[in-house]
């Protein structure tokens, strides 16, 4: 790691996960090592790495859709901002966690409902009734994600006649419709066309504004156009973390600069 | 880190009281849908233990080797041997068995491989219908056309009654779930064995007989035996051409009793010991229908193990989904025709091998030809009986069906429908109330709730798919005896209509669990990512995306409902023209067909027939568009 520097003391004190000595098993597969880094605030943070190399999984630590595997067993800590303990704590609402830490997949799972009923999901599930309340949140989400031009005459109509690049900004849409702090998003592009992938990268760069967004990408061209912080993985552990520039310029270990040189994975 | 965030909306203030709320509905959720499993499972416990507790003392009363192998079977001197039924029972099973399956298998690889294209749809079409006919239909078609055809043209000395008439009957009756689970088995090959071995310079016939059938025994094994269980459970057309001598069988035109006929013969008469002796049979019948069951699943789960590459998330047709919850609901099968994905380890060059001396290379291709007129044949047969059965009925119902037989008032001299039809509209609404409900919560538990790995989903599947190859026959023993006398109800559409719930319960479950656990987990996931409950996820995102299985259960259950009459005739009686009364005896669309025919009444025999087979028809189409009405939307 490289020595800290003021400005990065100054972007500790906007940090928005803390992850400290996170181990992960699958069964009897050690899947995440040791892994300590912290995620910053309004900013895109991209996990990189080949295929199993645990970045999706530690992902779904961030908001514990791993709770949903059975073989599945965590140590260490995750301290997410909000949160009086940390996540894995008996006494966290873990609804309550994963309202506030958003969650977009690699395919749009939009549900088989209207557009609006989509959307309106989220809220309605956290105790919003109220017709012209869900109006304005329904609008306010689809203009956020960029797609409220595309879909507001036909709100009724199922998610499911969208294209999958629409699809997937309804996901997003979803998603900020119960207003999470933090979002996190699972090789959103990688179902996508280019032109779908170009439109969802520029609303990630408008969406750091007043989200955090952790992204895993399997695309290291797409880390690079938006992420200002990247982190490596390999083998269930975190090799390398730093800003994205200096990542891929000057990667300070071996595997990584292999990595990003395209010499294995 | 502060405990609230700072500007937040409405949508925090509300999250403490709303959290409390949500665990405690949550709760009581969960609870009702773990009462509704534990109530399944008890239904199950409680047949078992019912049959043990009144029929393991009866053993001990007449002797437990007097009881299997005595040969008489006489109240007035409290002889129960139960051997001559017994064997009986295996004889016409084996035979019809072995007929049925040669059908159904030749017609699964005629419609497999040799038939137009454009053919292929229809005929499995009218197969479906074929398995949709109420047995007793087949009961009728039996006792006015195979017997009186035996005793014309194969033995003028004997009366036609006995176990070729009941061979034949079961085996086209059997005939069409080997069809639909053979033909699922091959479909499920890749073609490019097929097409390695044509590439090999095998004939087309050669290719199918040599590589695609062994590549997809399994799925034929298991059809097999499942026909085995149903040949054996099966009562009321039996019942109606077996004769009903008690005597070991010997000849193939021999009248005998099989165990089915004999307690459904018996039952309405017998008290004490003969009822209990009756009850004895119940546990051999259940015994047989276990050791099937048992032997069945490990076929299936050696195929599954074979086939576990398949993907789980390749969608169903509606038709497959269809024809699966079929066999599903009426005969317990599950995943013998999930192999929609098959790898099947054939090893070409053991399988096949092309002999090069063209004499022999010739005479071993017009084996594999005759092997294909054989399955034109199969094909031919099923389907000439499925003609002459519609014929038949069609011509002789038609004549006697009226505004009045349909509608009028019911007397003796000019008997009418309408209390059968009112009859089973009333079992059908009784026994859906209590199934539906439990029978969907119950899977939606299993699926849901419980943890999938865990040994005791493992065990409680196996008890509901127990529960589901019993034969209709023990449950209306069950039944008969539970509601009708120690509740001391009689015959009542209230005993019968619960009979009939506990009876298609393990149905709707299964169905109802394999359309939940088709929903693929990105929904699950979606939902959990947005902070919702389970309960919440449940209902409004996994629940309503498996309405089509939900759904289709529902319809099959109304089907098997309608169809029903063993159960029927020891629980509701049989009283022609009683109007449905809760408490009172009564009688049903397919009860009215036994007994006009019993009562040498052909014509409204075959006329109410042709009501039921239209009605089972239109049921079987509905769920079919429905669940492709369904899959649409949803798509």
């Amino acid at each position: 790691m490289r020595t800290r520097g003021y400005i990065e003391k100054f972007m500790e004190e906007n940090k928005c996960i803390t992850i400290k000595n996170l181990n992960l098993y699958y069964g009897d597969n050690h899947a995440l090592k040791n892994i300590n880094m912290d995620i910053f605030k309004n900013k895109i943070t991209a996990f990189i790495g080949p295929s199993g190399c645990g970045k999706s999984t530690l992902l779904r630590c961030l908001n514990r859709m791993n709770d949903l595997i059975e073989t599945c067993r965590i140590e260490g800590n995750i301290e997410v901002e909000g949160f009086a303990s940390q996540i894995y704590d008996k006494s966290i609402d873990v609804n309550a966690l994963r309202k506030s830490v958003g969650m977009v997949f690699q395919k749009p799972n939009v549900f088989p409902m209207s557009i609006f009923d989509n959307i309106a999901f989220g809220p309605r599930t956290h105790g919003i009734k109220k017709k012209p309340e869900l109006q304005a949140i329904v609008e306010d989400s689809l203009t956020k994600a960029g797609i409220w031009n595309e879909v507001k005459d036909n709100l009724k109509k199922s998610a499911l006649a969208l294209s999958g690049g629409q699809q997937q900004r309804i996901c997003i849409a979803r998603a900020l419709a119960v207003q999470p702090e933090i979002l996190l998003m699972d090789e959103p592009t990688s179902a996508l066309d280019p032109i779908s992938t170009g439109i969802i990268e520029d609303l990630c760069d408008q969406l750091k504004k007043n989200y955090s967004i952790v992204i895993v990408t399997h695309n290291m061209q797409q880390a690079l156009r938006i992420a200002d912080r990247t982190a490596f993985f390999l083998l269930g552990e975190m090799i390398e973390e730093s800003k994205t520039v200096d990542l891929f310029n000057r990667p300070q270990t071996e595997q990584c600069e292999r990595y990003i040189t395209g010499k294995f994975g | 880190m502060s405990t609230m965030r700072v500007g937040e909306t409405g949508l925090a203030l509300r999250d403490t009281k709303r959290q409390n709320m949500q665990k405690m509905t949550g709760a009581t959720i969960k609870w009702t849908l773990f009462v509704a499993t534990i109530f399944s499972l008890f239904a199950l416990l409680m047949i078992v233990l019912f049959l043990l507790y009144r029929g393991i003392p009866a053993m001990a009363d007449i002797g437990f080797f007097k009881f299997l192998f005595g040969t008489t079977w006489d109240s007035p001197s409290s002889q129960y041997g139960i051997l001559p039924a017994l064997l009986g029972s295996l004889y016409v099973t084996a035979l019809a068995t072995v007929m049925g399956v040669a059908i159904g298998v030749f017609s699964a690889i005629f419609l497999h491989r040799f038939c137009k294209k454009r053919f292929v749809g229809p005929i499995v079409q009218a197969i479906n219908i074929l398995a949709g006919i109420p047995s007793v239909v087949f009961g009728i078609f039996g006792l006015l056309v195979v017997v009186p055809f035996i005793q014309n043209n194969l033995s003028p000395d004997v009366e036609g009654h006995g176990i070729l008439a009941a061979s034949i009957i079961l085996s086209i009756m059997i005939a069409p779930t080997v069809i639909s689970i053979s033909l699922n088995a091959l479909k499920s090959i890749p073609k490019e064995l097929f097409e390695g071995a044509l590439a090999l310079g095998a004939s087309i016939p050669q290719a199918e007989f040599c590589v695609v059938v062994p590549a997809a025994k399994g799925g034929i094994l298991a059809a097999s035996v499942l026909s085995i269980g149903r040949a054996i459970g099966e009562t009321m057309a039996v019942m109606m051409v077996i004769g009903g001598d008690h005597e070991i069988p010997k000849g193939l035109m021999q009248s005998i009793n099989t165990m089915t006929a004999l307690i459904a013969g018996e039952a309405r008469e017998a008290g004490g010991l003969w009822l209990e002796a009756l009850i004895a049979t119940g546990i051999l019948l259940f015994v047989f229908s276990l050791v099937i069951n048992f032997v069945f699943m490990r076929i299936r789960a050696k195929v599954d193990y074979r086939f576990s590459m398949r993907s789980k998330k390749k969608n169903r047709s509606p038709m497959e989904t269809l024809a699966k919850s079929l066999s599903v609901t009426v005969l317990g099968v599950g995943k013998a025709m999930d192999s929609d994905h098959a790898k099947p380890s054939v090893d070409l060059s053991k399988l096949f091998f092309v002999d090069h001396e063209t004499k022999k290379s010739n005479r071993k291709k017009i084996k594999f030809d005759v092997l294909k007129v054989l399955s034109c044949v199969g094909a031919g047969i099923t389907l000439v009986f499925l003609a002459s059965i519609l014929v038949f009925i069609a011509k002789q119902g038609v004549s006697s069906l009226s505004w009045h037989f349909l509608f009028g008032e019911y007397s003796v001299d000019n008997p009418s429908i309408k209390p059968a039809l009112l009859g089973s509209a009333y079992l059908i609404l009784i026994s859906l109330l209590i199934a539906v409900p439990i029978g969907i919560a119950a899977a939606v538990y299993m699926s849901e709730y419980m943890s999938r790995r865990s040994k005791f989903i493992k065990y409680l599947r196996m008890s509901v798919e127990t529960l589901a190859s019993i034969p209709s026959i023990v449950y209306g023993l069950f039944g008969y005896i539970l509601f009708g006398s120690i509740f001391g109800w009689g015959y009542s559409f209230l005993g019968a209509g619960i009979t009939l719930a506990i009876m298609v319960l393990p149905g709707i479950i299964r169905t109802t669990e394999e359309g939940l656990l088709s929903v693929h987990n990105m929904y699950r996931e979606g939902s959990f990512a947005l902070g919702a409950s389970k309960a919440r996820t449940t209902f409004r995102v996994v629940v309503p995306q498996a309405a089509s299985g939900i759904l289709t259960s529902v319809i099959l259950a109304i089907g098997r409902v309608v169809s029903e009459s063993a159960v029927l005739l020891l629980t509701l009686g049989l009283v022609p023209g009683a109007l449905p009364d809760t408490m009172g005896p009564g009688t049903s669309m397919a009860l009215d067909i036994f007994y006009f025919a019993t009562q040498n009444k052909e014509g409204q025999a075959a006329a109410a027939a042709t009501v039921l087979i239209l009605f089972v028809v239109v049921i079987n189409l509905g769920a079919t568009q429905l669940a492709k009405l369904l899959s649409r939307k949803t798509k």
